[in-house]
């Protein structure tokens, strides 16, 4: 037995300057065929006093196998305590956030920040809420720019837009309000890499004395400069969005040409990224508040289109495909 | 909606100083975006217009012809399969490298020189498919396009020839959903004058009277649908091609070319935004028109071949038999005109948009028409489009006769709107300190006009934008402050008032998890769809609440509205698990149910939604037989992190084997959590005495809950047993089939003084006598 000892030392001594971290393991400390392995399964077959006096030797050896393959592994030289610092520094295992919870905390954040609050708002939505009191009755052409998914019940949809939640917040809260509310949203259509029929975007609206489209401008300035930074140019242009009068629609210039023009842009140089406008006095009085009084701006923001940019995937179907080999990168 | 800038002109003296992408540029900053601009002529870059000389059999081929031809310059020999080539003929010759759609090709082809059955070609003598003008110039199969008729320049570009040289703008449909005015030319132009500060050549075509004396009979049951209508019989009318100038104006905006009166009807309404319809007046019983609605079941067929199912919501043009078009939408099969027509009746009429619309949708015809007619058309555009119609007549179809007087049936009355403006309203709302002056300098050229002063401005909204679009002041100040630019308006932020955060639990509670369970017990998390497949139905019969159906799911797959996560992350384990044999994900998202629950479904707060809930679920995948401990494990510690008291019956575990792997669920709800008392964390003295420890393990029935060993455990000492930890499990047939093994590590320690050992022994025994009595435990040494 003492041989069987002195010989796995040895070899090993010598292994250790010649062989892979991973071969050594294999070969020691290996489960079926280790040499050491071999030792302890040895070392349990014996009787009461050879157990007493190699168990001691066994043991240390397997010790110093472990410990030696430990430092290899950790790169870590075993004397002066020096190191190589550019060997791979070992993994951690951690989770993920999905990147589109990660695009959500990061505005939802930065609006918290500002004293905005956060809201929630049913997915399952009235007609009414998402379109009657954001002045789209049924007979209006901006219907169509949103093709709803329906439930069976009547007048019971899933929501097309974030917007609702503008009159939910004004109903419970009143003025002066200033909120932000993220979320899923649905649209009736075929799926493709640019379109899914399930999206998120993230609503916001403040209501107070004296909101003008000036404070507008102003405040999706600071939006774009989140999103995109401050070097990017930026364009404000009118829009048609029925609950806000005026509307305006937020252009930043495509990061792919520049401005030059490219596929992405159609051309143009100009990518859009945000719809606003001052809320419309009649979804204020929806929303109980007096348009007398009060004025205010909202804006929505596609997160989908921020989560691509943010972390550069081309296919929206992603978001949704639920794919570790995906979700692990973020 | 596409428009031509050469058309904008006839309409409009823009400064030449404006180049067409500045002219783009102003439209998207100040009116509706332009998505793109395009010139007709490039596409026809190489092609010229040329003579042919001479037309020659080709020796090798009996369907060729060799045809020589001149551009004025040069000569060029053409092998072309064209039955219709004569000498004289002007024809489009494409050149050597003009690029031509090929037969059966996607894109363009860039054309070479080439030999065909052994004699050369230099370029290729056009058909109308090939230089993308088959929409405007019909001609016969095989056969080439003849300009000879044209008149033009031999030797010109086609492009420039054709007077397609041009910029046309592809305006976002959706940008001008609320400007019925902006659905023509001359709504456009009147837009570039003010923004151009340019003069307006505004039409005023003449009334033309007729002849005779007689009226087209027109009957109107429904005065609400239908505030307008006029027609007009027209003789001698011989149905032709479409000139030149009309082709023109169609193949620039995207239109096909159908005939001379067809193509005059849509001409004017590209130009006015007035639709138009011809009927064949011969085809029309008694030459009468009957505007009523459908009755229910009524059945007719369109001009494009499809049959309609009617209710009575919709608006029908009848004769005094039969329907002869779907008012405001598409005319009837039955009353169209075609090359045997030689008398119409001209429609110039307005339409409720609501009624077109509702038709429109339910029927999912959408038309020119019915695109314009339901944005809400203003009633006095109706009588300009017709004698806009009667005065182009004449050049596109000479000897036409106006056959009657114009009826003119009017439903509506012109109300002058008038809204009151406050400027010091204009500067709080605009953030822009526009004097009086200013105002009306700005909204005149859109035809608003202005009079009083200051707080006491009145503002008279043109008949054309009053229909709907501009009704309140802040109609007005959107007017003024996209006209001024809305880039130019300088930014400013709100000042923020202070208040206390509103608190909101649920989203708190939402994001302590999430960071608890990616971060801290390395999940990963996934979003699913909402939707659960149909062939989950079967539980929903099953389940007492049922589920939330969709009318008009995505998918058959997806027509269910989820009670519970775990049933999409099934489907998230099986696809992983091609590519990973050891994960865990978990998700957050709503869960949906058909009864009521407690959100609001209008602003009385009587109706509510359907309930909703947000849930979490996740799941562990592997090999190990202790991923249900971990599951547990890690939900014991989110429990902890959130200030909880762990509860088993909050979670709804399940395992299930996925081929040779395990998979552990648990879902939660949210809502329920929020109900469980927090369990603060109180300080404890830290221990003055050390402890003893102790291991004990031993083999008992498989049957014997944990929870019971561990009151056991606990039991014989309570006030000095300090940790109970189980620290290994074990079953296998070394120690019987129904039987399990349990380790622990226990600690005893006395708050007041030294613990001996022999007192931890003593302990040790008695629940060892215990252990024995209780639950025939086999202690393992
Ligand atoms: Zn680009």
């Amino acid at each position: 037995m003492q041989e069987k000892l002195n010989q796995t030392e040895k070899d090993f001594k010598q292994d250790l300057t010649t062989k892979s971290g991973f071969d050594l393991k294999v070969k020691y400390l290996g489960r079926k065929n280790g040499l050491v392995t071999n030792l302890m399964k040895e070392l349990a077959t014996m009787n009461e006093a050879d157990k007493k006096q190699w168990g001691p030797e066994i043991n240390r050896l397997k010790k110093n196998v472990e410990e030696a393959l430990e430092k290899m592994t950790t790169g870590e030289k075993q004397t002066d305590g020096s190191f190589d610092e550019t060997l791979p520094g070992l993994e951690l295992q951690t989770g993920t956030l999905h990147p589109i919870t990660q695009i959500t905390q990061e505005l939802s954040n930065y609006f918290t920040a500002m004293g905005f609050m956060v809201l929630d708002g049913p997915e399952v939505e009235s007609e009414f809420f998402n379109f009657e009191a954001l002045n789209v009755p049924a007979w209006h052409p901006a219907r169509e720019m949103q093709d709803t998914i329906w439930t069976e019940q009547p007048g019971v949809l899933l929501r097309t837009q974030t917007s609702p939640v503008q009159i939910r917040s004004m109903l419970k809260y009143g003025a002066p309000l200033y909120a932000v509310a993220p979320g899923r949203v649905f649209r009736y259509e075929a799926t493709d890499n640019r379109h899914d029929h399930t999206f998120y975007q993230l609503e916001g609206l403040v209501v107070d004395e004296n909101i003008s489209v000036a404070n507008m401008n102003a405040f999706l300035k600071l939006l774009v400069e989140k999103i995109v930074g401050d070097k990017i140019k930026m364009r404000i242009r009118p829009g048609y969005f029925p609950f806000v009068e005026p509307g305006v629609e937020v252009d930043v210039e495509c990061a792919v040409c520049h401005g030059k023009g490219c596929g992405l842009c159609k051309g143009t140089g100009w990518v859009e990224s945000i719809g606003a406008g001052m809320v419309h006095p009649q979804v204020l009085a929806y929303g109980k508040i007096d348009p007398k009084k009060y004025s205010g701006f909202a804006f929505g923001v596609g997160l989908n289109r921020l989560a691509q940019l943010k972390f550069g995937f081309e296919d929206t179907r992603m978001i949704h495909q639920n794919d570790l080999r995906f979700l692990k990168q973020f | 909606m596409y428009l031509s800038l050469n058309w904008l002109k006839k309409h409009v003296d823009i400064p030449s100083k404006h180049t067409p992408e500045q002219i783009g540029e102003l439209l998207t900053l100040h009116t509706a975006e332009v998505e793109e601009i395009k010139n007709p002529a490039q596409s026809m870059l190489g092609v010229v217009v040329a003579q042919v000389l001479l037309v020659e059999k080709h020796p090798n081929a009996d369907r060729l012809v060799v045809a020589k031809l001149t551009d004025g310059k040069n000569e060029y020999q053409v092998v072309c399969g064209g039955v219709n080539v004569r000498s004289g003929m002007l024809v489009p010759l494409a050149k050597i490298g003009a690029q031509v759609k090929w037969h059966g090709e996607e894109g363009l082809i860039e054309l070479q020189e080439t030999e065909i059955r052994g004699i050369k070609s230099s370029g290729m003598i056009c058909s109308p498919q090939e230089i993308g003008l088959e929409r405007q110039f019909m001609v016969g199969e095989k056969e080439i396009l003849d300009l000879t008729p044209y008149g033009l320049k031999v030797g010109a570009g086609l492009g420039e020839a054709l007077g397609l040289d041009d910029a046309v703008y592809e305006i976002e449909n959706k940008t001008i959903t609320h400007r019925p005015d902006l659905w023509s030319h001359s709504g456009f132009a009147r837009e570039l004058a003010a923004l151009t500060d340019a003069k307006l050549k505004e039409a005023s075509p003449q009334k033309r009277l007729g002849a005779s004396p007689n009226k087209v009979s027109v009957g109107i049951k429904n005065k609400q649908a239908c505030p307008r209508y006029l027609a007009v019989k027209i003789d001698n009318i011989k149905v032709t091609e479409s000139p030149l100038w009309l082709k023109r104006a169609m193949a620039a905006t995207g239109n096909r070319s159908i005939n001379n009166i067809v193509d005059l009807t849509n001409f004017v309404m590209l130009d006015l935004g007035q639709p138009l319809h011809a009927f064949d007046a011969d085809k029309l019983a008694d030459q009468e028109i009957i505007v009523r609605q459908a009755k229910n079941g009524e059945a007719m067929k369109l001009l494009d071949g499809s049959e309609i199912k009617l209710e009575e919501t919709d608006l029908l043009i009848c004769d005094a038999q039969k329907p002869v078009a779907l008012a405001g939408i598409m005319g009837g099969g039955n009353s169209e005109i075609d090359e045997k027509t030689t008398s119409i009746i001209l429609e110039a009429a307005n339409f409720d948009a609501q009624t077109i619309r509702r038709t429109s949708l339910r029927l999912n015809l959408r038309t020119e028409a019915s695109m314009r007619f339901e944005k809400g058309q203003d009633p006095n555009l109706a009588e300009f489009g017709l004698l806009r119609f009667l005065e182009l007549l004449a050049e596109t179809a000479p000897g036409a006769q106006i056959a009657s007087q114009i009826t003119d049936i009017q439903n509506f009355k012109n109300h002058n709107l008038k809204i009151k403006l406050d400027q010091d309203y204009v500067r709080k709302k605009s953030g822009v300190d526009f004097a009086p002056a200013a105002i009306k300098s700005a909204l005149k050229p859109l035809g608003f006009a202005v009079s009083g002063s200051g707080k006491n401005l009145i503002v008279t909204v043109p008949t054309w934008r009053s229909t709907g679009d501009v009704s309140i002041p802040d109609d007005l100040v959107e007017e003024l402050t996209r006209l001024y630019g809305f880039n130019n308006i300088k930014p400013s932020l709100p000042t923020l008032q202070m208040r206390a955060p509103e608190q909101d639990r649920e989203r708190e509670l939402i994001e302590k998890i999430k960071e608890f369970l990616a971060l801290g017990a390395n999940m990963n998390e996934v979003l699913n769809y909402s939707f659960v497949g149909s062939e989950q139905v079967e539980v929903a019969e099953k389940n007492s609440t049922g589920f939330l159906k969709l009318k008009n799911p995505v998918s058959q797959e997806q027509a269910l509205l989820r009670q519970n996560l775990v049933s999409n992350l099934r489907k998230n384990v099986t696809d992983n698990l091609r590519f990973f044999d050891k994960f865990s994900l978990f998700e957050i998202g709503s869960v949906y149910f058909k009864e009521p629950g407690d959100i609001p479904a209008d602003n009385s707060g009587s109706a509510k939604l359907p309930r909703q809930e947000k849930h979490l679920a996740g799941v562990l995948v592997g090999n190990n037989n202790n991923l249900f401990l971990q599951a547990k494990g890690i939900l014991e510690s989110l429990f902890g992190r959130l200030g909880l008291a762990y509860r088993e019956n909050l979670i709804a575990y399940q395992s299930e084997t996925h081929g040779d792997k395990l998979a552990v669920f648990f879902e939660i709800n949210l809502k329920k959590l929020l109900e469980v008392d927090p369990k603060t964390k109180v300080f404890r003295d830290i221990p003055r005495f050390p402890g003893v420890e102790r291991d004990l393990a031993f083999i008992i029935s498989k049957e014997i809950k944990y929870a019971d060993l561990e009151q056991a455990l606990a039991s014989v000492a309570p006030g000095l047993t300090t940790r109970i930890e189980l620290f290994d499990i074990f079953e296998g047939n070394k120690i019987g089939a129904d039987k399990k093994s349990l380790a622990f590590h226990l600690e005893f320690r006395s708050p007041e003084r030294t613990l001996e050992a022999k007192e931890a022994d003593e302990i040790i025994a008695k629940i060892i006598e215990v252990l024995k009595q209780k639950f025939h435990a086999e202690i393992r040494k």
